[in-house]
């Protein structure tokens, strides 16, 4: 099995933003929504995420006015981006795949 | 704590930030807490409750800026500092040499203090003067008269210390101020050029005929009272009696 070269985190962030483009609050809440409040992380830590991918060329950020009337920092999947999310989340599938064949085969020789 | 205090312990960690990128992040972490409260209080959370529990749901400032800090490349900065100090010293170095204050400074050194140019191998006596002649724009200015041996000569020798500056701070001597001097002794014997040495302003700056320093040589005899400083140049000219030091005169 290759090392993952991506924190989970850094995934997620890219699959939302695959969608549209958000703010950090935004994301949070949608990641909740989404996971059915599974992702309970630090709200603060997102950012240190947000500025990793956009030093890394996968997001850029501009300011526009958010359905509050607030102004707020939007991020954008850039191609680069978007281009990494489609092979991490390739990466995420075999892996995951992975655990999960070990997982039930663990599961057969346990009920055996 | 408070969201200032949460977002000042953040910033603290943000050393490899420049102050836009500190304000960007301080605003950012503001507006998220802004909409989570907001959010809360609309759940009908009382003000306090919603910025404690706002607070908690952040997570460690420290922590969250350390993370924050770590995305940055340490060099930028630095960088940019170092630049700007480059930057900063190439100017200095740029108005240095225009001349502008090695001129300033060369005519104050010259009106206030005067490197004196002495040549004499052993000097004997010598006096002090201050005796400043205006030629054309210019000021020549006797600094010294000496008596002793240039090691040239059998004879005795008077030295007088010459230095030339332009009347107005900072601006350019003309060099033929103290090329055309002309110093005579009481014989009538003139030295031109051979004896009389002269430098170029070289106390600092350079390169430009800022200041001059200068003497000039004569031979003189037992029983000589003064050697004359004589000039004679494009209409401007002197003639000026200067007495031998007194107590040792031969």
């Amino acid at each position: 099995m290759k090392k993952k070269t991506m924190e989970h985190t850094q995934l997620l962030v890219l699959s939302l933003l695959a969608g549209e483009d958000m703010y950090g609050y935004q994301m949070i809440v949608e990641l909740a929504r989404r996971s059915n409040h599974t992702f309970d992380m630090k709200e603060g830590t997102l950012y240190p995420v947000l500025h990793a991918l956009e030093k890394a060329g996968y997001v850029e950020a501009y300011q526009q006015e958010a359905p509050t009337g607030r102004t707020r920092k939007y991020y954008h999947l850039t191609r680069k981006g978007g281009s990494a999310l489609r092979t991490e989340r390739e990466e995420w599938r075999r892996y995951s795949g992975a655990v999960n064949a070990v997982l039930e085969a663990s599961l057969g020789l346990g009920t055996a | 704590m408070d969201r200032k205090e949460f977002t000042g312990q953040v910033l603290a960690q943000l050393r490899r930030l420049t102050p836009e990128e500190q304000d960007a992040v301080r605003r950012e972490l503001e507006d998220h807490m802004e909409d989570r409260i907001e959010g809360l209080l609309e759940l009908g959370w009382s003000p306090e409750t919603a910025e404690e529990r706002t607070l908690a749901a952040m997570g460690a400032p420290e922590e969250i800026g350390r993370e924050l800090d770590k995305q940055y490349p340490p060099g930028w900065l630095w960088l940019g500092r170092a630049a700007f100090l480059l930057t900063t010293v190439m100017c200095i170095f740029a108005v240095l040499s225009l001349g502008v204050w090695g001129f300033a400074i060369d005519s104050i050194t010259a009106r206030f203090f005067p490197p004196v140019t002495e040549t004499l191998n052993k000097t004997e006596a010598s006096m002090p003067l201050n005796i400043r002649i205006p030629v054309g724009n210019d000021i020549l200015r006797v600094c010294q008269i000496s008596v002793g041996w240039d090691g040239k000569r059998v004879d005795q020798v008077a030295e007088v210390s010459l230095c030339s500056y332009d009347r107005i701070p900072g601006g350019i001597v003309a060099s033929q101020v103290l090329g055309r001097v002309l110093l005579r002794n009481q014989r009538g014997e003139t030295r031109w050029n051979d004896d009389v040495r002269f430098s170029m302003g070289t106390i600092s700056g350079g390169g430009h005929a800022k200041c001059q320093y200068g003497s000039a040589i004569i031979p003189i005899q037992p029983g000589d009272t003064y050697v004359t400083l004589e000039y004679d140049y494009l209409g401007e000219s002197f003639f000026i009696e200067l007495p031998l030091p007194e107590e040792v005169a031969p």
